[in-house]
């Protein structure tokens, strides 16, 4: 094209929304979920990873190995390139920004990641192996951004790999009084459990001993998902797009609701660590209810020690189905869809956590109905 | 009133030409990255009718990007001096300007040689090796302290000083004086009242105060460049004295300021002022970035979401985390004794930022201008205390205030 054309050229259409110039704007369709992977050494979760870059999905699907830190500033990423290159795995370096950390919004890690989407011409999707980590909820209060930042990136959710073999052991192991086994973190914190190495434990593919496990699993946290398998051979879509952390995603809250599902589990281990679920029919009052939380998730009242929640609300004076959730003290409740003509609507909120007394639960909800 | 979309993008386009509703844009203008208010027509007709005129936009976009000749005169007189463009986030400099596509008219210029500081001062951590230790893993990232009485004596009186040097930068504020030199003049005033300019050295920032003009929206580093009739510039200054910190920032006006400007400016110190407002015993963290994103949304402006109120106190930057946008989900509330920072940064047009190669200095990613008001705070039992407040003696800058 040329400046002093004699002829105008062809106008063009104007988007909807305004265009970064160099990044267009991330919306629920364009924006990169992020999975946390953790899970014990020799689990299995090496493998996961390397039978999500290896094998023949056309996804173009980014691994981080959280080696280093902040200290070294530098993390390792492997990636698949999916379709465009025959499936080739490249491996780059992810560098993490350095500096002013206390009064930006954005984590260096949540920064690299995004600065990764925008080198790469299309990311299908970002894994986040942890390692060394005992406890993911660091990472996901990092990755659970705020809507409004817009970030090309967002947290899809927690798998957790759990060796089949080794599991019963590793939740009666003890190390003081005072804490835990990294495995309860690992599988309170999880949307996902993949249960690996089944073979191991039943080569004949009987007995109740996988029936066990899972209702161990459950025990702690009855939403996670779990998965069997055998050398991490999982099927991807099962995993991929989990988007546990979207507030109005429809799958969840259809869980949720479902009526004849008990959630709550008796505590089996002396660990303290189940789920616990409380009900209540009548509406109730917003303002209350963030109150309530408040006192639980910032104040820890009543000595309570909640890892994750989630919950639907059935509020006053709005003929929206709320969601709750939560994962440490970050909280959340928003307005996700209308209530259905044939719907039961009640207020259902499931804790995840250590010391959870039901009662005093309800009860203490209760006070936010209204009157 | 918040609630629904509050992002300031949504804009209703008129055609340049007739003024009708527009939803055609100039191709050329979108290929040289040019903003859409008067290049968006309704029709082909009408684009076809305005191209004689509406192309010199073109031209006058090309001349402007191979940078205008005499503002870079001043620049090359020092470049032999040795000032040079500052990158890495300080850790390097380069003797020619940076390559970027650059979103507004700013362009970095040289930066002058590190300023010394006299032995007697009580220095952070940082200031040595640029890396802070202390801060980085302190618990106080994760719990907001309460203040011990002493803390919070030292802490006016550090923040009392942090006002008289950013009122001592105010006073300098006129065309023809570089931000360079208002750096100066914050470092010789904190230095001649006993303190320590936190910005010098943290994480490299290689100057003694923030200056961010027009389209900058925080962390503009002081340089070679002359102040203009017409800018805004903000200047953000950080006392390190007695062991605590204190931060606090004010825009100001140089010579004769367009209306949008002033109005944009004035609507930053109201936001930061109705925030204030609200602060007290019980109140959520989250709550002060609805008050603001409310009253910036409602004059037709955006709020910058990368940077955030903060903590302060022993350490520069502490919990808790305070966004200036709405629905957040900022945790906590607050209590007496705390003490923390709030700076709401609002734009004239989009939210959305850019980061310059220098490392620091945050741009308005359409190019328009940006305003920043700051202060730090102490929670009382009643309501809140202003520990950089203005004082009898600080300089008639905002007319508002006199009205």
């Amino acid at each position: 094209m040329e400046d002093d054309e004699e002829e105008p050229p062809l106008a063009v259409q104007i988007d909807e929304e305004i265009k970064h110039p160099t990044q267009p704007p991330p919306n629920d369709d364009v924006s990169v979920g992020v999975t946390v992977i953790t899970g014990y050494l020799g689990s299995g979760k090496s493998t996961l990873v390397n039978h999500i870059l290896n094998s023949q999905h056309g996804k173009r699907i980014a691994v981080i190995l959280n080696e280093f830190g902040e200290e070294i500033g530098v993390e390792r990423a492997m990636i698949n390139e999916g379709d465009g290159n025959g499936g080739a795995v490249v491996e780059e370096w992810v560098e993490l920004a350095n500096g002013c950390i206390c009064c930006t919004v954005k984590h260096s890690l949540v920064q690299a990641l995004e600065q990764l989407v925008q080198r790469k011409e299309r990311l299908d999707h970002i894994l986040l192996e942890t390692t060394g980590l005992a406890n993911p909820a660091p990472l996901a209060s990092i990755l659970w951004l705020d809507d409004q930042l817009e970030s090309s990136v967002k947290l899809d959710s927690i798998i957790t790999v759990v060796d089949a073999k080794n599991l019963q052991f590793q939740l009666s192991e003890r190390r003081n009084s005072s804490s835990f086994p990294e495995a309860f973190f690992q599988i309170a914190f999880a949307d996902v459990v993949i249960l690996n190495k089944v073979d191991l434990v039943s080569p004949e593919g009987s007995g109740g001993v996988l029936e066990e496990l899972e209702k161990e699993i459950h025990n702690i946290n009855s939403l996670a998902s779990i998965i069997r398998s055998v050398r991490c051979q999982v099927d991807l879509p099962k995993i991929l797009n989990c988007r546990a952390y979207e507030a109005t995603h429809a799958a969840h809250l259809e869980e949720l609701l479902e009526e004849n599902r008990s959630l709550s589990t008796k505590d089996l281990h002396d660990s303290g660590v189940r789920t616990l679920c409380i009900c209540e029919p009548r509406q109730v009052d917003l303002d209350k209810v963030r109150f309530w939380l408040e006192e639980i998730l910032w104040d820890k009242k009543y000595g309570m020690d909640v890892y994750r929640c989630k919950g639907v609300l059935s509020v006053q004076n709005s003929d929206q189905l709320h969601t709750l959730q939560a994962v440490r003290e970050i909280y959340e409740i928003v307005p996700a869809r209308k209530w259905k003509g044939e719907e039961n609507q009640m207020n259902k909120i499931v804790f995840i956590g250590h010391n959870l007394n039901e009662d005093v639960l309800n009860d203490s909800f209760r006070t936010c109905t209204t009157s | 009133m918040s609630g629904g979309s509050d992002v300031a993008d949504t804009t209703s386009l008129s055609c340049a030409r007739c003024g009708k509703p527009a939803h055609l844009q100039c191709p050329k203008c979108v290929q040289l990255k040019l903003p859409r208010e008067g290049a968006a027509f309704c029709t082909q007709d009408c684009f076809k009718a305005s191209w004689s005129s509406h192309k010199a936009v073109h031209l006058k976009a090309k001349l402007s990007s191979l940078g205008t000749g005499t503002p870079h005169e001043q620049n090359s007189d020092l470049l032999s001096e040795g000032w040079q463009y500052c990158l890495k986030k300080g850790q390097a400099r380069t003797p020619k300007l940076p390559h970027f596509d650059w979103t507004g008219e700013l362009r970095p210029y040289a930066i002058s040689s590190r300023h010394p500081v006299p032995g007697h001062i009580e220095l952070p951590d940082w200031a040595a090796d640029g890396i802070p230790k202390t801060e980085p893993n302190s618990d106080l990232q994760h719990v907001v302290e309460i203040k011990t009485p002493d803390q919070i004596e030292r802490m006016r009186e550090t923040c009392r000083i942090g006002r008289e040097v950013l009122d001592a930068a105010a006073r300098v504020i006129q065309p023809g004086v570089t931000t360079d030199e208002i750096d100066r003049v914050v470092h010789d005033a904190t230095i001649a009242a006993g303190g320590y300019p936190s910005t010098l050295n943290y994480h490299f920032f290689p100057k003694s105060c923030c200056t961010s003009v027009n389209e900058v929206i925080c962390h503009g580093i002081p340089d070679a460049r002359k102040l203009e009739d017409g800018d805004i510039v903000n200047v953000d200054v950080s006392v390190y004295y007695k062991g605590v910190h204190a931060d606090l920032n004010e825009t100001y006006f140089v010579g004769n300021v367009d209306e949008e400007s002033q109005r944009l400016v004035q609507c930053t110190y109201e936001s930061l002022e109705k925030a204030i407002a609200i602060v007290k015993p019980g109140v959520r963290f989250r709550e002060i970035g609805e008050v603001i994103n409310r009253h910036a949304t409602m004059s037709g402006f955006s709020v910058a979401k990368s940077y955030c109120g903060h903590g302060i106190g022993e350490l520069f930057h502490c919990a808790p985390n305070i966004p200036h946008y709405g629905r957040n989900k900022a945790v906590g509330v607050m209590k007496a004794g705390q003490t923390f920072t709030i700076e709401p940064m609002i734009n004239a047009g989009v939210w959305r930022d850019r980061l310059w190669p220098d490392g620091w200095t945050d741009v308005t990613a359409d190019g328009k201008r940006s305003a920043q008001f700051e202060h730090t705070l102490l929670v009382t039992k009643t309501g809140v205390e202003v520990l950089t407040g203005r004082l009898p003696s600080s300089p008639n800058v905002f007319p508002w205030l006199n009205a």
